[in-house]
């Protein structure tokens, strides 16, 4: 791993169409090797952040460069983009769709035949796209963007509807490319991609809240409190956290407050459970997205 | 596991990839039914009008009217090219942008040209498919083709190829624009109509046109269609056949005038394509 030739190195981007600001000053910087989990709610700039990474869309300012090149001056020749949809054309069938691209990337390998078997759509190639779910969809297009022999994967939601029971078999393709030298940079607001991750950074439009390892960022949350069994549970909560309380499932959580404790929750939370939990990556999310801010 | 790396000289990069915008630029036509509707159906029903409809062949003798009808043949087998050139052609690419497909492009090393070329392959191959069953229709109904000699086809293959490129460049500067699909086909349908009015059916009928129709045979739709004409019809006088004034475009210029369409129409395809769908951000 490089630390003077980063992967990808992004400074001050903006991004804006119009009046509408997307991005606003973005900095990033991803190493080789690693894999970058990009996190943020939707509608914050995660797919046009890595379009602008990817060199698809032109800053309005700022700079990105890939392996030391301005992104403008690699010509894609460093890297694959995964986008949603991006790939797939409905009138053409997964196997033109493969054809395709195999034409128009000079390193294009044959992997996707393995990457296809593996996620279950070898027996759809023939039929056109209009006939796949969004899932199939996804898995064509995956296995299209890894089987590009690139040192950098910038994969757009790349579980987007996605069963929970085959987002593991996505994560293994995706370490499979790492464990042959490539760098990944994936956008996700799936809790569970944080499995797949050497870092994740929390992003909205304002650019990069916090980014550091899954775990540094759990240890980084304040103590978690839910509350369970009362509709107005979240009266409870309000004055004790940071930020709002939020939905988990049925249950109210929220984070403590320096100076507040679980015996305050309770003591407005009549005969409702309270009690603290070790925080997920859903808490992470939530923590880092919409109430950090309020924490300072 | 083997690689199929597809690296090696430029130009045979720039092949592999104008095959692949052909190969799929085809494999979408075929399968949209929308585009057989408007590039043949359309033009062969406007054809059947004007030769059972609006021309009173009553009074003509049947070689005459035999090669009126083999000229309107030409005509609106020029009509169904225009309409591929700029209609079926504008549409298959504001399809890409629209469903995003150019920020996916952008970000591979793909050349501008090569997608252009290879669509624009695709379109012709799609355009001449659409003349010939124009003609075809033609011959069913009585229209009668002679070649001038054996360089006709190629000449109007030729003809065609300029028409095409120029009003190619013409569609990706429109998608450029416009880049939408109902408009963007709204202003394609309606160029390719005003073009065939305007020049009196595409150049066939100059008699028609109420001011000098010297035009005729510089503007490229009706150029190319009186260029075609002249190989492909025994029209005999062509006074006599409303083909004249002016007559028939078989100079060097006329060659050279359809020729500079074609390298215009390319170099503008070309630079329109890399500045705007790969160098902007057309949305």
């Amino acid at each position: 791993m490089s630390v003077d030739r980063p992967a990808v190195e992004a400074r001050n981007v903006h991004k804006a169409y119009g009046e509408d600001g997307v991005l606003d000053g973005v900095d990033l910087t991803v190493a080789e090797n690693e894999v970058l989990l990009l996190m943020g709610p939707n509608g914050t700039g995660k797919t046009v952040l890595l379009s602008c990474l990817a060199g698809a869309t032109e800053p309005s300012d700022g700079s990105v460069s890939v392996f030391g090149t301005p992104v403008s001056e690699d010509g894609g020749r460093s890297l694959s983009l995964l986008l949603q949809g991006g790939a797939s054309v409905d009138t053409l069938s997964g196997r033109e769709t493969a054809a395709f691209y195999s034409r128009l990337h000079p390193d294009f390998t044959d992997r996707w035949r393995t990457y296809v078997d593996d996620l279950g759509i070898d027996g759809d190639l023939d039929k056109r796209i209009k006939y796949y779910s969004e899932g199939m969809k996804r898995k064509l297009e995956l296995s299209l963007a890894l089987s590009v022999d690139a040192p950098l994967y910038l994969l757009d939601e790349p579980t987007a509807g996605v069963d929970l029971s085959m987002v593991q078999s996505f994560h293994r393709v995706i370490r499979d490319r790492v464990a042959d030298g490539g760098t990944v940079v994936a956008t996700s607001h799936r809790p569970v991609d944080a499995d797949l991750a050497d870092r994740v950074a929390f992003v909205n439009g304002g650019g990069v809240l916090a980014v550091d390892t899954p775990e540094a960022l759990l240890d980084g949350v304040p103590t978690v409190v839910r509350v369970v069994g009362r509709a107005a549970a979240g009266d409870a909560l309000s004055p004790h956290v940071v930020g709002e309380p939020f939905y988990h499932g049925d249950e109210r959580r929220g984070f403590l407050r320096e100076n507040a404790t679980v015996a305050d929750v309770r003591e407005h939370a009549g005969d409702a459970t309270v009690e603290t939990v070790e925080p997920s990556y859903t808490d992470a999310f939530n923590y880092y997205v919409h109430a950090a801010a309020d924490d300072e | 596991m083997s690689i199929e790396t597809r690296g090696g000289p430029p130009v045979s990069r720039l092949l592999e990839q104008t095959t692949a915008f052909a190969v799929r630029t085809l494999q979408t036509l075929r399968r949209n039914g929308a585009v057989a509707f408007w590039a043949v159906a359309f033009p062969a029903m406007f054809y059947l009008l004007s030769v059972y409809l609006f021309i009173d062949t009553s009074g003509m003798p049947a070689e005459v009217v035999s090669a009126v009808k083999a000229t309107n043949a030409v005509s609106y087998g020029t009509f169904a090219a225009l309409t591929v050139f700029l209609n079926t052609f504008s549409q298959s690419l504001v399809a890409d942008v629209e469903d995003g497909r150019y920020l996916q492009f952008r970000a591979l090393p793909v050349s501008p040209a090569a997608d252009f070329l290879g669509r624009f392959a695709a379109a012709y191959l799609f355009a001449v498919a659409a003349v010939l069953a124009v003609l075809g229709v033609g011959v069913a109904t009585g229209a009668e083709f002679a070649l001038r000699s054996a360089a006709s086809i190629p000449v109007a293959l030729l003809g065609l190829l300029a028409l095409g490129l120029f009003a190619a460049s013409i569609a990706v500067v429109l998608v450029a624009v416009v880049p939408d699909a109902k408009f963007a086909s709204i202003v394609a349908v309606s160029v390719v109509m005003l073009a065939f009015f305007l020049t009196g059916y595409n150049g066939i009928q100059p008699g028609m046109l109420a001011g000098a129709a010297d035009f005729v045979n510089v503007v490229p739709n009706a150029l190319a269609t009186r260029l075609a004409v002249h190989h492909l019809v025994a029209a005999g006088g062509w006074a006599q056949a409303g083909l004249a004034p002016p007559g028939a475009p078989t100079s060097a210029g006329h060659v050279a005038l359809l020729a500079g369409y074609a390298v215009a129409g390319l170099a503008l395809a070309v630079a329109a394509t890399r500045r705007s769908l790969y160098g902007g951000e057309v949305r």
